[in-house]
C-alpha cells in the first residue's frame, strides 16, 4: 500500500471547539462516504436517470469546420421525417438574437466560429428519429481562414478578426481587435531585478486545450407544467449562479418560474459542468414544444468545452545563492466566445504572485513582477473552467522556470523554493496579504517521503530514470455573498441540511454531514441532506474553485451556533438555568457539569415538531465580512486595494514529486512513483486523499502525458476518449506507488479587516495537485534525459522524441 | 493494431467492440496506448466522426441483417417502460422483435426495437438504471454487464441480439439487504468518487474473482483495464478488489 501521511489535528482541537466543534468527533475522521451503498448498488439519483412521461429527445447538427460562413441550411427533408416535432436553426424566431453567457448565439446563424458549434437542432419523439432527422439536414458552408495561433490573434494587425464588435472594449490596448481584455501586474522594479541577477532563464510554454473527460456527458431534462412554470434537471456542479439563470434566459421565462434541480451526485464535473449548457437547450426546447425534452451532448463529446489554449513567455532571474530577483511573464489565451476566460487570466495572476516572493525580501522593498495577459478571440474550441482557472496554464511555466533556475545554479529544487516562499502575513506582488501558508511544511514532508525512496533504481538501456519536484498553489474563490444555509432540527434529534452544496464526487454529501454533526454534536446518522434545487433550497456554495467545503462549512457553523442558541433559549426556563449554562449532545440539552439535568430537543421545542434555523457568513445582510468589498484591484497594476487587500478567499499550497522511466530510443515514459502533498486540515482524510491522488495526480498525469489534441484549420481531429488516449489503470502507477501527504495548517482567508478563519480551519483541496503534476513530470524527464519539455501535454512519445532530437 | 490491443486491454469485451465496424473505422490505427496517428489516419478519423454518421444511424444499417425474420410491428410488444414510444400517427412501424432472456435470474419476454442497445433495454424498458448510461461509445466500460459470467459492454450490444442470453447487472449482486463482498469492499475502501464508474468496475471484478479468488495486482489491473474512471480512483479500486472478503 502506498504511504498516506496525515498530520495530527490535536493542535487545532481548541480552535475547532471555539468555533462550536465537538472535540474532533467527526472533524478529521475517516467517515465512510454516505453515498457508498447507493453507488455500489446503482441507486444514486443521477440526472441521466431522470425520466418523465412523454419525454422528447433532441439531437444537434454541429459545425464540422473551423471558422466558416453558413451559406444555406436546408431542413425541409428533416421536418417531414417520422417523429419529428420541431426543427430549429439560427433563423428560427424562437432563438433569433438570443445569446448564452454573453456573446455566444444559442444557434449559429450566418457564421460559425468554432468546430462543433451548433447550427441546427431537431426535437423528436425518440432519439433515433431525432438523429435521423439531423442527418437529413443539409448545411452548406464556405470555410474561412481560422486563426488558431493565440499570439498572432492578439496582434494589432491579426490575420483574422474573429468577432466584430467585441463583447468588451478593454480600457487598454484597444487597438488589438481580437483582444477581449487584458490583465496586468506591475510590482517593484523588474529591470533592476534582471540587472542584478546572476542567472536568468527565458522560455516559452504552450498548454493545449484539454477536455474534462467526464465519462458521462453533460445532460438535462426540462419539463414544462402547462401553467407557465417548468422543472429542469441538470447534471451540473452548481445550480444557482449559472445553470438556473441561463436556462431561464433561453426559455424567456422569469427565473422564479423555473425550478432547477441538481443530481444527488454530479457525474464528475472537473469544471466542465459549471454552466450546464444542456439545461439551456432543454429549457428552450421544452418551452418551444410545450413538452418535456431530454438533452444529452453525446456527439463529438469531448469538445464542447476544454481548458483554453494558452501560450506563455517567461523570464526569471536569481542571485547565485538562489534568491529570486525578478519574474516577467506574458500570457495569451484563446477562445471563440468569452465564456469564463477572463477569470482564467485573473487567476493565473494569483497563481504567479502568491507562492514565492519574486524579488527576495532581503534585497528589495517589493517583489519584482511584471505580468501581462491577453484574453483573445480565436477559432479554437469552446472553453470552460477545468480544475483551476488559469492555474495549470500558469503554474506549469512558473514552477518549471524555478526548476530551470535551480538547475542552472546547481541548487536543490526544494531548497531554492524554501528560500523564496512567501511567508504568512506578507504582501504578494499583487499587494494581497497572504495568510495560512503551508508551503514549507508540505515541501519538506514531500521531500522527506521522496528521500525514503532511496537511490534511483538501475534500469536496462535505453531506459533512464529521473525524479522531479514541483510546488504549486491553488486559489479558492468562494461566494460569501450568497452564503446561506438552513438547518431543520427535528424533535427527535435529526438535522436536515437544506443547502445547494453539490456533491460532484468530492464527497460534499459526506463532508457537509460531518461538519454539521460536529457542530451540533449529533451522530452523523442523524444528519441528512435534502435534494438540491432552486425552489426552496438557499444558495450556500458552488462546487467549483475548491471552495465548497469552506463556503458550506462557514454557513453551517453560523447556522449551528444560531440553532444551539435557540434551543438553549427554549430549554433554559424549562431546566431552571440560564441559556449559557447549557450544552447539547445527541439530541439532548443538558446543564454543563450535570448531565442528568437534561431534556430532549423535542421537550425544548414542544409543541413545535421542528425548527428551521438559518445561518451564513453574510447573514444577516450587511454583516461586516460582506464579500462585495474584497476582490477589488487597480486595473493597470493589478494591485489589491484596501481595506481588505484580499483578491481570493484563500489558497492551498502543494508539492508533487515523481519518479519516471524514459526510453531514450522510443520516447516512452512510465511514471513509477508519484506523490502529492497538500497543506490542509482535512475534514475527512480519506476523501482528501481521493481528491489529491485521483483528481490531482491522475488528472495531472492525464493532462501532462496523454490527451494531446490534433487540430487542422480549426477542425478538431481528436474527438473521443479513445482518440484522445485518456490513461487507463494500466498507464497509472500501481497502488503501492501512489502516495499522499496531508500536512495540516489552520485555514484563514487572505487579507484583513476583518481576518476570517476558515470553518474548523479547513481549506480547499485537490485541484492544485493536478497543476503541480505537469511541471513535476517535466522536471523528472529533464532529470532523466537533460531535455526540457515546454508543452503540456508534455510527455507524449512524439514530444519526448522531439526534445531528445530524435524526431 | 487497434483491434488487437483493445482485445488485450478489454479482455473479453474487446470481442464485442471489435464487431462494431464504426468504432473500428473511426479509430483504426489509433491505439489508446500512446501511439501517434498518421496524418492520413487523422483525416480518416475526421471524416468518419465529424458529421452525419451518428452511431444510431450506423446501427440501422448494420442491424438490417440481424432483423431478418423479426416481428416488424409494435403489435407483439410487452414494452411497459416509461419511455415506451407511442406509435406516432401515420408513421411506418419500426422493425423489432420479441426476445426472451434472463436478467438477474428473472426471465423476461419483451419486444425490442431493432435499434436499441442492450443498455437501452436494461435501463429504459426494464428500468434497471444502475448500469450507467455513460460514454455510449464502448470507450469507458461503465456499462459493463455479465453475459453468462463474461463482462460485456451493454452500450455496444444490440438488444435484439440477446435472445436467450443470461445477463447479470449491478442490481443482481446483493441478496436482499446483504451486499456482495465486492460491494462491501468498494465501500470499505471508498473505491469511488462520483461513483458512476463503480458498477462497471464491480462487474468486471466479479467476472475476474469468479474465475480466480485471489488474483495478483497485475491480474486485477488487466481485468479492469477496460474501465475508465475520470475521478482517478484506480489505486483504491485495485485495493478494493485485492481485499474482497478481507
Ligand atoms: S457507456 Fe458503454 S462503454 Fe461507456
Ligand atoms: S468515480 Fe467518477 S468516474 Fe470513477
Amino acid at each position: 500500500m502506498g504511504t498516506h501521511y496525515v498530520g495530527s489535528l490535536d493542535a487545532f482541537k481548541d480552535k475547532i471547539n471555539a468555533q462550536g466543534g465537538s472535540s474532533l468527533r467527526y472533524m478529521g475522521q475517516r467517515v465512510p462516504n454516505v453515498n457508498g451503498r447507493g453507488i455500489v448498488t446503482g441507486n444514486v439519483k443521477y440526472t441521466t436517470n431522470v425520466k418523465v412521461p412523454g419525454l422528447l429527445a433532441a439531437a444537434f447538427k454541429r459545425n464540422p469546420n473551423g471558422r466558416a460562413k453558413i451559406t444555406s441550411v436546408d431542413t425541409s427533408a428533416a421536418e417531414s421525417m417520422p417523429g419529428v416535432v420541431k426543427v430549429l436553426t439560427g433563423k428560427s424566431t424562437e432563438v433569433a438574437g438570443k445569446m448564452n453567457l454573453g456573446d455566444e448565439p444559442l444557434i449559429a446563424e450566418n457564421d460559425v466560429t468554432y468546430f462543433s458549434q451548433i447550427v441546427a437542432i431537431v426535437v423528436a419523439e425518440t432519439i433515433e428519429e431525432a438523429e435521423d432527422a439531423v442527418d437529413a439536414i443539409q448545411v452548406k458552408y464556405e470555410p474561412q481562414d481560422s486563426i488558431t495561433d493565440v499570439v498572432a490573434a492578439a496582434d494589432k494587425n491579426p490575420p483574422v478578426i474573429v468577432h466584430t464588435p467585441r463583447l468588451i472594449t478593454p480600457p487598454f490596448e484597444a487597438d488589438r481587435p481580437n483582444v477581449i481584455n487584458c490583465f496586468y501586474v506591475k510590482s517593484g522594479d523588474v529591470q533592476k531585478g534582471f540587472a542584478d541577477a546572476d542567472v536568468i532563464v527565458e522560455s516559452e510554454f504552450d498548454t493545449s486545450a484539454d477536455p474534462h473527460g467526464y465519462i458521462v456527458p453533460t445532460s438535462a431534462v426540462a419539463q414544462p407544467h402547462g401553467d407557465g412554470t417548468m422543472t429542469v434537471w441538470g447534471d451540473v456542479q452548481n445550480i444557482h449562479p449559472v445553470p438556473w439563470p441561463t436556462a431561464a434566459g433561453a426559455a424567456d421565462m422569469p427565473m422564479d418560474k423555473i425550478n432547477f434541480i441538481g443530481p444527488e451526485i454530479c457525474t464528475g464535473g472537473f469544471g466542465g459542468k459549471n454552466c450546464g449548457v444542456p439545461g439551456v437547450y432543454a429549457a428552450l426546447l421544452a418551452k418551444v414544444t410545450g413538452r418535456p425534452v431530454r438533452v444529452i451532448f453525446d456527439d463529438t463529446r469531448l469538445l464542447h468545452a476544454t481548458r483554453p489554449w494558452c501560450h506563455a513567455k517567461v523570464k526569471a532571474g536569481a542571485k547565485k545563492d538562489g534568491s529570486f530577483t525578478a519574474f516577467e511573464v506574458t500570457f495569451w489565451v484563446g477562445t471563440p466566445y468569452v465564456r469564463f476566460t477572463m477569470t482564467v487570466m485573473e487567476r493565473a495572476r494569483e497563481a504567479i504572485t502568491c507562492t514565492y516572493h519574486w524579488g527576495h525580501r532581503d534585497l528589495y522593498p517589493r517583489p519584482n513582477v511584471m505580468f501581462t495577459a491577453y484574453d483573445t478571440y480565436t477559432n479554437l474550441c469552446s472553453t470552460m473552467s477545468y480544475r483551476g482557472f488559469g492555474v495549470l496554464e500558469s503554474q506549469f511555466p512558473h514552477e518549471t522556470a524555478i526548476n530551470m533556475l535551480a538547475d542552472k545554479l546547481g541548487m536543490d529544487k526544494v531548497a531554492i523554493r524554501l528560500k523564496n516562499i512567501t511567508k504568512d502575513g506578507e504582501r504578494s506582488a499583487q499587494n494581497e496579504i497572504i495568510r495560512s501558508v503551508g508551503s514549507e511544511g508540505v515541501f519538506n514532508k514531500t521531500k522527506e517521503m521522496m528521500d525514503s525512496w532511496g537511490p534511483k533504481p538501475s534500469v536496462p538501456e535505453p531506459w533512464v530514470v529521473g525524479r522531479g519536484f514541483s510546488g504549486a498553489n491553488k486559489y479558492s474563490q468562494g461566494d460569501m455573498v450568497h452564503n446561506l444555509i438552513f438547518l431543520k432540527l427535528r424533535a427527535n434529534g435529526i438535522v436536515d441540511i437544506i443547502s445547494d452544496s453539490m456533491d460532484i464526487g468530492q464527497g460534499m454529501n459526506t463532508v457537509s454531514r460531518q461538519i454539521v454533526a460536529e457542530a451540533m454534536n449529533v451522530p452523523i446518522e442523524n444528519v441528512r441532506k435534502v435534494e438540491v434545487n432552486t425552489s426552496y433550497v438557499p444558495w450556500t456554495s458552488d462546487s467549483f474553485s475548491s471552495s465548497a467545503t469552506v463556503d458550506m462549512g462557514g454557513a453551517a457553523i453560523v447556522a449551528a451556533k444560531n440553532a444551539k442558541q435557540q434551543l438553549f433559549d427554549l430549554a433554559a426556563p424549562k431546566l431552571g438555568v440560564k441559556p449559557d449554562q447549557l450544552e447539547t449532545k445527541d439530541g439532548k440539552i443538558m446543564v454543563k457539569g450535570s448531565p442528568d439535568k437534561a431534556i430532549t430537543w423535542g421537550d425544548a421545542m414542544t409543541p413545535r415538531p421542528h425548527m428551521v434555523i438559518s445561518g451564513g457568513l453574510n447573514d444577516p445582510v450587511g454583516a461586516p465580512n460582506d464579500y462585495d468589498g474584497p476582490g477589488k484591484n487597480d486595473y493597470a497594476t493589478g494591485q489589491a486595494l484596501g481595506p481588505y487587500f484580499r483578491l481570493v478567499m484563500h489558497m492551498n499550497f502543494m508539492a508533487n514529486g515523481c519518479e519516471v522511466m524514459v526510453n531514450k530510443e522510443t520516447g516512452e515514459l512510465r511514471v513509477t512513483k508519484f506523490i502529492a502533498g497538500n497543506d490542509v486540515l482535512p475534514v475527512n482524510p480519506t476523501l482528501c486523499e481521493g481528491q489529491i491522488i485521483g483528481g490531482g495526480l491522475y488528472h495531472g498525469m492525464a493532462n501532462g502525458m496523454y490527451e494531446d489534441i490534433y487540430i487542422d484549420k480549426g477542425a478538431y481531429l481528436s474527438r473521443t476518449l479513445l482518440d484522445w488516449k485518456m490513461p487507463t489503470i494500466l498507464d497509472y502507477p500501481k497502488e503501492g506507488d501512489t502516495h499522499s501527504a496531508l500536512v495540516p495548517v489552520w485555514g484563514e482567508y487572505f487579507g484583513e479587516n476583518p481576518r476570517i478563519d476558515c470553518p474548523f480551519g479547513g481549506k480547499g483541496i485537490g485541484e492544485g495537485v493536478d497543476c503541480a503534476a505537469v511541471p513535476c513530470l517535466v522536471d523528472a524527464i529533464h532529470d532523466a534525459t537533460g531535455a526540457w519539455i515546454t508543452t503540456s501535454p508534455a510527455a507524449t512519445q512524439a514530444k519526448i522524441l522531439k526534445a531528445l532530437g530524435k524526431a | 493494431m487497434w483491434g488487437l490491443s483493445m482485445q488485450k486491454n478489454l479482455g473479453i469485451m474487446g470481442r464485442v467492440i471489435s464487431c462494431l465496424t464504426l468504432v473500428l473505422l473511426a479509430l483504426d490505427g489509433n491505439n489508446r496506448r500512446n501511439k501517434k496517428m498518421s496524418d492520413e489516419k487523422k483525416e480518416k478519423t475526421a471524416e468518419k466522426t465529424t458529421t452525419g454518421l451518428s452511431r444510431r444511424s450506423f446501427i440501422t444499417g448494420t442491424v438490417a441483417g440481424l432483423v431478418v425474420g423479426a416481428a416488424a410491428t409494435y403489435g407483439a410488444t410487452t414494452l411497459t417502460g416509461p419511455t415506451a414510444p407511442a406509435k406516432p400517427a401515420g408513421v411506418e412501424p419500426v422493425s423489432g422483435k420479441t426476445i426472451n432472456l434472463k436478467i438477474n435470474g428473472k426471465p423476461l419476454s419483451t419486444w425490442v426495437n431493432a435499434r436499441w442497445t442492450l443498455l437501452e433495454l436494461i435501463r429504459d424498458t426494464v428500468g434497471l438504471v444502475g448500469t450507467p448510461e455513460a460514454c455510449y461509445y464502448g470507450e469507458c466500460g461503465a456499462c459493463t454487464v455479465l453475459v453468462s459470467g463474461k463482462p460485456m459492454l451493454a452500450c455496444e450490444i444490440f438488444a435484439i441480439e440477446t435472445n436467450g442470453w443470461d445477463i447479470a447487472t449491478i442490481e443482481g449482486l446483493a441478496k436482499g439487504d446483504k451486499l456482495h463482498p465486492i460491494q462491501e469492499s468498494f465501500i470499505k475502501n471508498t473505491a469511488f468518487q462520483c461513483g458512476v464508474c463503480a458498477p462497471g468496475f464491480i462487474m468486471s471484478a466479479k467476472a475476474l474473482l469468479d474465475k480466480k479468488s485471489s488474483p495478483t495486482e497485475d491480474e486485477v489491473r488487466e481485468a479492469v483495464s477496460g474501465n475508465l474512471c475520470r475521478c482517478g480512483t484506480y489505486n483504491v479500486v485495485t485495493r478494493a478488489i485485492m481485499n474482497v472478503g478481507k
